[in-house]
């Protein structure tokens, strides 16, 4: 079933035209990633959906509702996370959540039990009757989430969630998204922060200057770009003869002799990561480390966004 | 701005000028104002002379010499715009650049405090001498008719110049002094009404109230009196009188003034650069909350509490829940801390008066008491309620609250929860004074009865027209400011929207018609006409229902006739508008009852992964 539908979509601001005919369908379950630089268009289609954006064209329908004709049916099943906080400060959290369970008229008998849950889940328990103004930004974030799971929506629009948090509240904030995906909530989620994407998302689409230039993936993506998986190996026995042999696999690129290691780059879509182990071992290496690089969404990105395709 | 101009300012180093210039020259506000201004000065001088061109055009000798009150109606309107408008104009000349962040960063360029200020302040003086130019043809006008001397003319100029100078550098002082563009707005005319009227209410507190005050002792930093009065000092000087030097002489406190302010300004400009940013209506209650808990702990009351807010958790109307729980104006024992300090002060004044042995010559104090007490009922509704929405946008919070399935009407209802509160809290002292009052009438101390009415009728009218005024203004102010907050990005602006409206709507229709009027065509039918334009203004029906009707005008039911059926209908308008114009600032404009679509069975789409790109190949 499809919880996102978004065709032909068309955002103008005065002279400007934010949003240029983007088109993506999502379906119930998936993580789709919102990627593109500051000013691509992504926090538009985000407000369109979050039924905060009403001057617009194109058909935009979530969970089958038309968000310009239907948009209180809309926002029963959506929860929106802005890129910034958005939270009142002279409440405490208790209070704060029971604002937000009020306002999505969920019955009173029932608010406690769901509002422990969702602190629970973003481990925000023991902060129940800290004032917000109070929390860190983290902690804040995570309230925000814990607010938009409150009336248990069937899409969570996530604008920036990540942005402007240190380190450790990424990571927070990472895990806690990987639990929604588990969950099975629909999520669409936005930033300019791609490795971060990489690792979460179902499908990702990249935007610029308010088009869609890529939509699939992440592993779609990587294979239409011919990108190359870069696989460092330290061998015991490195030998002339091992470099000839791991050159004739095929698939393999390039073979670097570094100080200490080989740099393998391999076209995935020919020869698999597992099966090059397989062809080391073959030819009598004695392996030390075997690393593929993790992908690299940023040279995707780049190309992408320069125009280039290959 | 033309390039020449930007040249010059380039060449003189003043960029920062040149900046204010482009972002003045880029706004339409601009040019609407501009226009407005032009418009109403053209259109107010026709009409006050319209008998003067009449005669132009059929006697013209008979006109020689009419300059001078040509001269006089139009200095007083350019006086009235400049008291009225010039603080608003610069008293957000620093604060915009705090409210922004942005001064931080004009301090550490190379431009020290002084070229900042300087800078600062020519950008608003340019438009405001703006202003002044527009009435050069119509001085021109006057000078050709005659009857001013060019000296005087000069005077004239010379007073509204330094008069804009004056009131420029007072709001850019409030301004640098202020961390918000609504305290400085704010402080910049309670300082202006000090420094104008300040002399003259000491004068009259000294004693010598037996008398007109001399302009020039009481009235020193009043350009308007001086120049109006300037005609009665002389200085004799080796035998011969000059009265004009007298006059220039007379505006060194003016000038003094403006080198006070600018000093000032100078002074506090990096000390009060980077104040954090203050709830200052929350530290009042705070200080009164610590006055009341030392007042309360004594032997009789011993700390009782009469009225305690629940901090239940919200129920059915989160909104409402929150304005009445954990806004200063909204909860009952901050509401009862505020009508206790309005209260007592006229409770006291009311027994005062009733023990004393003049009651009815007293009247003046209950009339400045109402008056005070209207203005800080007003100042609280409209701050209140233009903050409501404009808060929630500046807090970023609006966005938030919007994608909640409340409906547009079900928002503005429960925001205005806590506005039904303090305007029934600012309500019972008013309600104090008007019983006190109606019972002074009914005694026949205060009698201000029409030519055909019986006492009776008299008491029963102004207790009518009083109650339908307070019923009404206070619910009309606070819709009026609560759309101004609708429409406004920051709380700063919508406080100071709200004000200037409320201002322009109360002094306006008496300022730019009456008092020209008042001054010219006193006794003349014509005069009697446009005085019916006072009931425009809430102010002058207040004023008329407290002191009577000007002779020959009004009967006194009229005021009770406007008020329910032009202000009741304002009231309606001014709702009904804050209903239609809501469903858009909470973006839930143009949604329709439609049946809901089947939901999509659809698989996502296999289309293709670059879909740009594929456009492009094909």
């Amino acid at each position: 079933m499809l919880v996102v539908d978004v065709e032909n979509l068309w955002v103008r601001y005065g002279q400007l035209a934010a949003v240029r005919g983007i088109s993506l369908q999502i379906p119930r379950g998936e993580v789709f990633g919102f990627i593109g630089p500051n000013g691509a268009g992504k926090s538009s289609t985000i407000k369109v959906l979050a039924t905060l954006l009403r001057d617009f064209t194109g058909k935009v329908k979530v969970t089958g509702r038309d968000v310009l004709y239907n948009p209180q049916a809309v926002r029963e099943k959506i929860g929106y996370v802005p890129d910034f906080f958005g939270v009142y400060e002279d409440l405490t959290v208790e209070e704060y959540l029971h604002f937000f369970a009020a306002a999505y008229r969920i019955d009173r008998s029932r608010r406690k039990p769901i509002i422990t849950d969702v602190l629970e889940l973003t481990d925000l328990s023991h902060k129940l009757h800290a004032p917000v103004d109070a929390l860190s930004r983290g902690m804040k974030q995570r309230l925000s989430l814990a607010r938009v799971l409150l009336h248990d929506p069937d899409l969570l629009l996530l604008d920036e969630p990540a942005s402007g948090l240190d380190p450790r509240a990424r990571i927070e904030m990472r895990e806690l998204l990987k639990a929604l995906k588990e969950m099975g909530k629909t999520i669409l989620i936005s930033s300019h922060i791609l490795h971060e994407l990489s690792q979460l998302c179902t499908r990702i689409g990249i935007v610029e200057a308010g088009k869609m230039v890529a939509q699939g993936s992440v592993t779609d993506i990587y294979r239409h770009l011919g990108l190359l998986r870069i696989v460092h190996v330290q061998v015991v026995d490195m030998s002339a003869e091992l470099v000839a042999r791991l050159k004739s696999v095929p698939g393999v690129n390039s073979v670097e002799e570094q100080v200490d290691r080989l740099a393998i780059r391999l076209h995935e879509d020919q020869t698999s990561i597992e099966d090059l182990h397989g062809h080391l071992v073959a030819a009598g290496a004695r392996i030390r480390m075997f690393q593929p690089e993790a992908m690299d969404m940023e040279t995707a990105f780049m190309k992408l966004t320069e125009g280039k395709t290959a | 701005m033309t390039s020449g101009l930007r040249n010059t300012l380039r060449g003189w180093g003043l960029p920062l000028l040149e900046k204010e210039l482009i972002e003045q020259a880029a706004r339409k506000r601009t040019y609407v104002i501009r226009t407005v201004y032009a418009s109403l000065l053209f259109i107010a001088a026709i009409m006050m002379f319209r008998d003067l061109l009449t005669v132009v055009n059929t006697q013209s000798l008979a006109a020689l010499g009419q300059g001078r009150r040509l001269f006089h109606a139009l200095a007083t309107l350019q006086f009235i715009g400049i008291y009225t408008f010039v603080p608003a104009l610069t008293c957000s000349t620093i604060t915009q650049e705090k409210e922004r962040d942005s001064l931080h960063l004009l301090i550490l360029t190379r431009l020290g405090s002084w070229t900042i200020l300087f800078e600062k302040l020519l950008s608003r003086l340019i438009p405001a001498f703006g202003f002044l130019l527009l009435s050069l043809p119509l001085l021109g006008f006057s000078y050709t008719l005659g009857g001013i001397s060019p000296e005087y003319l000069a005077f004239g100029i010379w007073m509204l110049f330094i008069s804009v100078i004056q009131m420029a550098t007072l709001g850019l002082m409030c301004s640098v002094y202020f961390r918000t563009t609504a305290s400085a707005f704010i402080a910049s005319y309670l300082l202006g009404v000090l420094l104008l009227f300040g002399p003259a209410a000491l004068w009259l507190l000294l004693g010598h109230h037996t008398g007109p005050p001399p302009g020039i002792l009481a009235y020193p930093f009043f350009g308007a009196m001086q120049f109006f009065e300037s005609g009665q000092w002389t200085v004799a000087v080796g035998g011969v009188s000059h009265p004009l030097l007298a006059a220039v002489a007379g505006t060194v406190p003016i000038l003094f003034s403006i080198a006070v302010f600018l000093g000032l300004s100078r002074y506090y400009f990096i000390p009060r650069a980077f104040v954090p940013p203050r709830n200052q209506l929350r530290e009042i209650f705070a200080a009164l909350d610590r006055l009341f808990h030392s007042w309360n702990k004594n032997r009789w009351t011993r700390g009782v509490v009469l009225i305690s807010d629940t901090t239940s958790l919200p129920d059915l109307e989160p909104i409402a829940w929150r304005e009445t729980a954990k806004r200063s104006l909204g909860q009952f024992h901050y509401l009862l801390r505020l009508l206790l300090l309005l209260e007592i002060p006229i409770a006291l004044l009311c027994v005062a008066m009733m023990l004393g042995d003049s009651l009815g010559r007293q009247h003046g104090l209950l009339l400045l008491a109402v008056f005070v007490t209207w203005g800080i009922s007003v100042l609280m509704v409209a701050v209140h309620a233009s903050n409501l929405v404009a808060r929630e946008r500046s807090h970023q919070t609006l966005e938030v609250l919007c994608t909640t399935p409340l409906t547009a009407d079900e928002i503005v209802r429960q925001k205005f929860r806590s506005i039904w509160r303090l305007i029934g809290v600012l309500m019972i002292p008013m309600f104090t004074l008007i019983v006190f009052e109606t019972w002074l009438r009914a005694l026949g101390m205060v009698d201000t009865r029409g030519p055909n009415e019986s006492s009776f009728q008299a008491v029963a009218l102004y207790l009518a027209t009083s109650l339908s005024t307070t019923l009404i203004y206070l619910p009309m102010f606070a819709w009026l400011s609560f759309l101004i907050g609708l429409k406004t990005k920051s709380p700063g602006r919508a406080i100071v929207g709200s004000l200037a409206a409320i201002v322009g709507w109360c002094l306006l229709p008496i300022l730019s018609c009456i008092l020209p009027i008042e001054a010219l065509s006193r006794g003349t039918q014509f005069y009697q006409d446009a005085a019916i334009i006072m009931i425009t203004s809430p102010l002058a029906l207040i004023a008329i229902n407290e002191v009577g009707a000007p002779p020959n005008i009004f009967e006194t039911w009229i005021p009770l006739t406007v008020n329910c059926v032009l202000y009741g209908t304002a009231l309606g308008l001014l709702r009904w508008w804050v209903k239609q114009a809501a469903p858009k600032a909470f973006f839930r404009d143009g949604a329709i009852d439609q049946p809901d679509d089947p939901i999509s069975d659809l698989e996502p789409s296999n289309g293709p992964i670059f879909p740009a790109a594929q456009a492009r190949e094909t």
